[in-house]
């Protein structure tokens, strides 16, 4: 029994070896015909030097680029084509796709490919991978052409592909930073994607996370539309300041769970549109234009547990009613002013949505020229003393309690103090010296 | 000249009701600041808007108070009417006013926003363009109501037209002019949208500010779709070198008046 379990340890570890440790060649020029010539699973260490693309694998291969290699497309349609499985490119930096077509690399209907430390520029799409399972992207660094994002490509397109691992990658310049496209089982990790049209693009796709990426600057952090199954965590999405920004925006699409992910200073923090059976939880909206805003019917979908701190509008409510609290917890909203007299850490009243200006926005849409001008700011805070005002939502278990573990390991700014300091003490210093002067003495 | 301004200077900055108006706006724009509960964080915020709207509404009010209350209690004592009889040009007297009513005024506001600042600092805030920004743009706030202040002051026969005729201007500008221009927005073509709201910028120093401060901050987009086109423009350089122009109208056509008023004086002292 255990001499079975030795030989069947040796035979895997034998076919492994195989596969990915072949014959190692050393390439100086002519990479299409060292890949040509090589063998199925032999390792090709490709030294520094520019190599006329465009270049097609086509058999399983390990390619490891020494720094400064180049593969340049000289505007080809791809630079760098896959049609195999197990292939592996390391280092490589790929440049010069067409314009207006095309891609850094193409995957084509090939699985347990990994793209690992690939530098992709001055390309339409980076990676475009059709027809993929198991392929893995880590820690690439893509970045497309200094044009209008109409006119640029994706960073990664995974079109109905499947088990696909993204992670640790820098996108930028690009139309959509990561597109799923009836992709299925997706991860993305780590990835920072900025001036990108959306940073996150779903469509039509199925399963998978997103967690931990930085979304920052772009138009749209997350859209999604059509898709399902989806856990979104612990990312910051921050600064898509666009009049028609969201952070993140879920359209037509369901059973998505939304957690813990920091939605900082975005002109709409979060669009909810026909979002069914979602759960948006454990977030933080803070310093947004407007935090929520939620359209047609989001029916079973419940915002709770969330933090709403300093958005000038914590929602705006044009569909139908939107759960904000799971019948226990609802969440914590600095707008909140009533009271918890039993210490429960549950207010006594539910929190109220409400805000006059919402209304007067949805009449006259010209009307946001005024949004927290002091006429209108001081006339929505009178409103909100009126509880006879229309509430366009209610939290029935509003916390009222916050964690303030961020803002005590917040850096603090002793630039800030010096400014503050300076002000301070030399206006004491003129008022002290205009209210000691003299007539006769300086007049 | 530099007589004017430190008498000037001097007289206003022993105001007890200055002195108690700084130490309120210091309160105030540290409490605003301190229960804001996050950063400044260099977009405009909510915090950022509170800060700016506490300048918004306090500044125009003491500045048109302080300056034409002042103006006019010197008139009703006879005091102006002795200083239009030392050999000083009109243009200096005019110009030792204003200047010394600023040093005064911008004083306070530097005492406001230095206690802001370090309130900001204490619970846990970091620096940002915005408060270097705001308050900038709040000392040219104040010197555009202290302009028209002095105007109101010496129009005024004594301190309680002084008194009414600065707070209607005040109320005019903070209060009702939005809603009167949103009146106007209700009843004029939708193409005449854009237009309205920058005639209503020229003719109020307070929208002017206001506006100044979102695109100094490239946070136009708060102002929605509508004004996609026209928020790129007053974040533009030519949005900008506008704005300048016309705070600098909004502040040189009163002392206009003001030198005018004083030299119609003097041929008479």
């Amino acid at each position: 029994m255990r001499s079975l379990f030795f030989l069947i340890i040796s035979i895997v570890i034998l076919l492994f070896t195989e596969t990915v440790y072949g014959e190692k060649i050393e390439v100086h020029k002519q990479l299409q015909q060292a890949i040509d010539e090589a063998h199925a699973g032999d390792v090709l260490i490709v030294k520094k030097g520019i190599y006329k693309g465009p270049i097609i694998i086509r058999k399983p291969l390990h390619l490891v680029a020494e720094p400064g290699a180049v593969v340049d497309g000289g505007g080809s349609e791809y630079v760098v084509t896959i049609r195999a499985p197990r292939v592996h490119v390391e280092g490589l930096t790929v440049r010069n796709s067409a314009y207006g077509k095309g891609a850094g690399v193409l995957i084509q209907e090939s699985s347990h490919v990994t793209l690992k430390h690939v530098r992709i520029e001055q390309v339409h799409y980076g990676v475009y991978v059709e027809k993929g399972t198991h392929i893995n992207l880590l820690n690439n660094a893509i970045r497309g052409r200094d044009i209008h994002f109409a006119q640029r490509g994706n960073g990664i397109h995974l079109l109905k592909t499947s088990h696909a691992v993204v992670r640790e990658n820098h996108i930028s310049r690009v139309q959509d930073g990561i597109y799923l496209d009836w992709a299925k089982q997706t991860v993305m990790e780590k990835n920072k994607v900025t001036d990108a049209r959306y940073a996150l693009h779903f469509m039509y796709s199925e399963g998978g996370a997103a967690k931990e990426n930085v979304l920052k600057e772009n138009i749209n952090g997350i859209m999604m539309m059509m898709s399902k199954q989806f856990n979104i965590g612990h990312n910051t999405i921050v600064r898509q300041l666009d009049y028609r920004g969201y952070g993140a925006l879920i359209y037509d699409s369901e059973y998505v769970v939304m957690h813990n992910n920091t939605l900082l200073y975005n002109s709409t923090a979060l669009s909810l549109q026909n979002a069914r059976h979602c759960h948006i939880k454990d977030n933080e909206f803070i310093g947004n234009y407007r935090a929520l805003h939620s359209l047609y019917e989001n029916p079973d979908t419940i915002v709770f547990k969330n933090k709403f701190l300093g958005n000038m509008e914590d929602a705006l409510i044009q569909g139908t009613p939107i759960a904000f609290d799971d019948g226990h917890r609802g969440n914590y909203w600095d707008t909140y002013r009533f009271y918890d007299f039993n210490d429960d850490g549950i207010g006594d009243t539910p929190h109220r949505i409400r805000s006059m200006y919402s209304r007067l926005l949805r009449k006259w849409p010209s009307v946001q020229f005024y949004f927290q001008s002091p006429a209108l700011a001081l006339l929505d805070t009178t409103e909100s003393f009126f509880t006879h005002a229309q509430a366009q939502g209610e939290d029935h278990f509003p916390t009222m309690k916050i964690d303030q573990d961020k803002k005590e390991t917040k850096e603090r700014s002793w630039k800030l103090l010096l400014f503050g300091s300076v002000l301070f003490i030399s206006s004491l210093f003129m008022i002290r010296y205009g209210r000691r002067m003299t007539y006769e003495k300086n007049c | 000249m530099n007589t004017a301004i430190k008498y000037q200077w001097m007289m206003m900055i022993r105001s007890k009701w200055l002195i108690t108006f700084a130490v309120l706006f210091a309160v105030l724009s540290s409490t605003v600041i301190a229960s804001s509960g996050h950063e400044a964080a260099g977009v405009f915020t909510r915090s950022t808007a509170a800060l700016l709207n506490l300048s918004l509404l306090l500044v125009p009010l003491v500045a048109l108070l302080a300056g034409s209350l002042f103006i006019a209690g010197e008139k009703e004592d006879g005091r102006l009417s002795l200083i239009l009889t030392y050999p000083v040009s009109t243009r200096s007297l005019t110009v030792g006013l204003y200047v010394g009513s600023c040093i005064s005024l911008w004083t306070v506001v530097a005492l406001g926003y230095g206690s802001a600042s370090v309130a900001l600092f204490a619970t846990g805030g970091t620096w940002s363009a915005f408060v270097f920004l705001s308050f900038v743009l709040t000392i040219v706030l104040t010197s555009i109501f202290l302009a028209i202040a002095l105007f109101v002051g010496l129009v005024s026969s004594n301190r309680l037209q002084a008194l009414g005729v600065s707070l209607f201007i005040w109320a005019f500008f903070v209060l009702f002019y939005e809603f009167i221009v949103l009146f106007l927005l209700s009843i004029v073509p939708k193409q005449w949208t854009i237009f309205l709201f920058t005639v209503s910028i020229i003719f109020n120093p307070v929208e002017l500010m206001r506006i100044w401060t979102v695109a100094a901050l490239k946070s136009s987009a708060i102002f929605g779709p509508q004004l996609y086109e026209w928020s790129k423009w007053v974040e533009s350089a030519s949005g900008h070198f506008t704005f300048i122009v016309i705070s600098c109208v909004w502040v040189i056509v009163p002392l206009f008046l003001v030198n005018v008023w004083l030299k119609r004086g003097k041929q008479h002292a």
